[in-house]
């Protein structure tokens, strides 16, 4: 069973982790990223995110 | 009955027994248990005492040349009754499909066909053997994650069972099984023929000899040991018993444990049952051509916070903080969001390798062998393996949102090499099975090719070591050969 509290923390959770990750991340290497050869990921850092995600973070 | 070849002394006349067994560890343990309850008599034969000593241990001393400055061979394994069972961790698990299939890529044969189902007849066995529930295999761990490559991996954890107490008294009182301690394998002697063994060789700490025989001989030793033992049985066979073929000690294997960087949770219900365990599934592994594994994500409890997330934090503390009512909110607060980062461990399975290898070097030990050098090699089937899976599982966590993952630089650019392998005591395949003796040093049923009455047991007989921990698997193949011993009338 979840709890309420658990549901709200996840729902709150995710963007600020992908936010807190970026801010992290020094621009010049922020610009550096590299495309996975599938494309649907990216890789920044180090860090593996998706393409989606990050679309969403900088809108 | 429990006697000690220390003290002996002049008793040197033949002891005659259905079956002679070196090492008393969990295989050797096991496989006397199962031949005495079916009405035979058995000599069972351990190096060392009851307790630790020094003097016995000093018996796996080696040298390493391979990876890492690693003493596994003197450091992992334990020469007393009970063997390696007495600092063994309890994590059990099992052999996927998969490892029972024959994966090409992996250059060297596994498992002979029908592996799996004569193992796994005696998976409750081995359960109750190490005390845990019969079925606790059958019901998988439930989460409302899902992903098409990776599983949340199943294990149970025993006590951990010490053979040594869980046995000795079963042992002791047994009117089957002879446990004799202090009692050192130094060599097998052959008939004229050299078909087949009609001596075990055995000395105590003053060098006393003794001599025993049987209709079937048992060398069950662990992995370093078995492949030692064989390679200095060479009086009657030069290049050592059963390595007609040059393949005793070859394919060396461990589990490595690397460290594939950190990561930071999102899922927080996923996470809150603390370290979960994830596998490749046998579709990814088959298409990937890789190695099975068990990758770790232990959640770390301190609290560590990034950029915009931690001054909000820290801001939220530093106000919070300051009436001793809202303090214990503050806590709350801080628990909440304590997932921070974690490790990644792992079991990742090397793929056997004919240059990872145990030979024997020039020093001797106090009964004239010459120790063991290991030289444990990883392979570039390996490389691929340890970077596939770590590329996979972090894109597979951003996609299904359980978590983001930091890879470390070796993962992501395979020009930067791979440092620290890391292992798990699992030594397994210096005497692996295979239908070809080319290939291989014993057969389906143990036994070493061009013997007819000499087996071997433990780790040393995987051809390869899966994604798991390997007692449960040495237990069900010891279970199998104690069985296949019973059924035999000669």
């Amino acid at each position: 069973m979840v709890s309420r509290r658990d549901f709200l923390i996840s729902l709150v959770m995710q963007p600020i982790v992908l936010g807190g990750i970026l801010s992290q991340i020094p621009s010049n290497i922020r610009n550096n990223i590299q495309l996975d050869n599938d494309s649907e990921f990216v890789i920044i850092n180090g860090w593996v995110f998706l393409k989606s995600d990050l679309l969403k973070i900088e809108s | 009955m429990l006697f000690d070849l220390n003290a002996f002394g002049n008793n040197t006349s033949t002891r005659n027994y259905d079956v002679c067994i070196s090492g008393a560890g969990p295989a050797g343990i096991t496989i006397a248990r199962i031949l005495a309850s079916a009405g035979k008599n058995v000599a069972l034969f351990e190096g060392g005492g009851l307790e630790f000593t020094e003097a016995s241990q000093d018996l796996y001393h080696g040298k390493n040349i391979g990876l890492n400055n690693w003493d596994a061979i003197s450091n992992c394994r334990l020469r007393y009754f009970g063997g390696t069972s007495n600092h063994w961790g309890g994590r059990c698990s099992f052999f996927d499909h998969v490892d029972f299939e024959q994966r090409d890529y992996f250059g060297m044969p596994g498992w002979p066909d029908g592996s799996r189902e004569q193992m796994f007849k005696h998976l409750a066995e081995a359960c109750t053997i190490v005390d845990i529930p019969k079925n606790i295999f059958d019901e998988l761990p439930k989460s409302h994650w899902k992903s098409n490559n990776f599983r949340i991996s199943e294990r149970a954890f025993s006590p951990p069972t010490r053979f040594r107490t869980k046995y000795i008294d079963e042992i002791k009182h047994s009117t089957k099984i002879d446990l004799y301690l202090n009692a050192n394998l130094t060599d097998v002697r052959l008939h004229d023929n050299l078909s087949s063994v009609r001596h075990f060789e055995l000395k105590n700490y003053k060098k006393e000899t003794f001599l025993f025989t049987s209709k079937f001989f048992v060398l069950a030793t662990g992995a370093s040991e078995n492949a030692k033992l064989l390679l200095n049985f060479d009086k009657q066979i030069p290049k050592g018993v059963g390595n007609q073929n040059d393949m005793v000690g070859r394919c060396f294997m461990e589990h490595f444990n690397v460290d594939f960087g950190n990561f930071i949770v999102e899922d927080h219900l996923m996470w809150k049952q603390g370290t979960v365990q994830f596998s490749p599934r046998d579709a990814l592994i088959r298409k990937l051509k890789i190695g099975n594994a068990v990758i770790d994500f232990n959640p770390n409890l301190r609290t560590k916070d990034y950029g915009r997330l931690h001054a909000l934090k820290q801001s939220a503390r530093e106000y919070i903080c300051q009436t001793e009512i809202m303090k214990s909110f503050a806590r709350q607060i801080t628990e909440l969001d304590c997932e921070g980062d974690g490790a990644i461990t792992s079991l990742i399975e090397q793929t056997p390798n004919l240059d990872s290898r145990i030979t024997l070097g020039t020093e001797r030990d106090m009964f004239g062998h010459r120790r063991v050098v290991l030289n444990w090699l990883p392979s570039k089937a390996d490389d691929i393996t340890i970077r596939t899976l770590g590329q996979e599982i972090a894109k597979d966590f951003a996609r299904t949102k359980l978590a983001r993952i930091q890879l470390r630089d070796f993962v992501l650019d395979e020009n930067i090499p791979i440092k620290d392998y890391g292992h798990h005591c699992h030594q397994m395949g210096t005497t692996r099975m295979s239908l070809n003796p080319k290939q291989g040093v014993v057969d389906f049923n143990q036994r070493v090719h061009g013997l007819e009455n000499f087996y071997v047991a433990g780790s040393s007989v995987f051809p390869t070591g899966g994604g798991c921990n390997p007692t449960m698997t040495v237990l069900m193949t010891s279970l199998r050969l104690a069985k296949h011993l019973v059924s035999l009338k000669n």
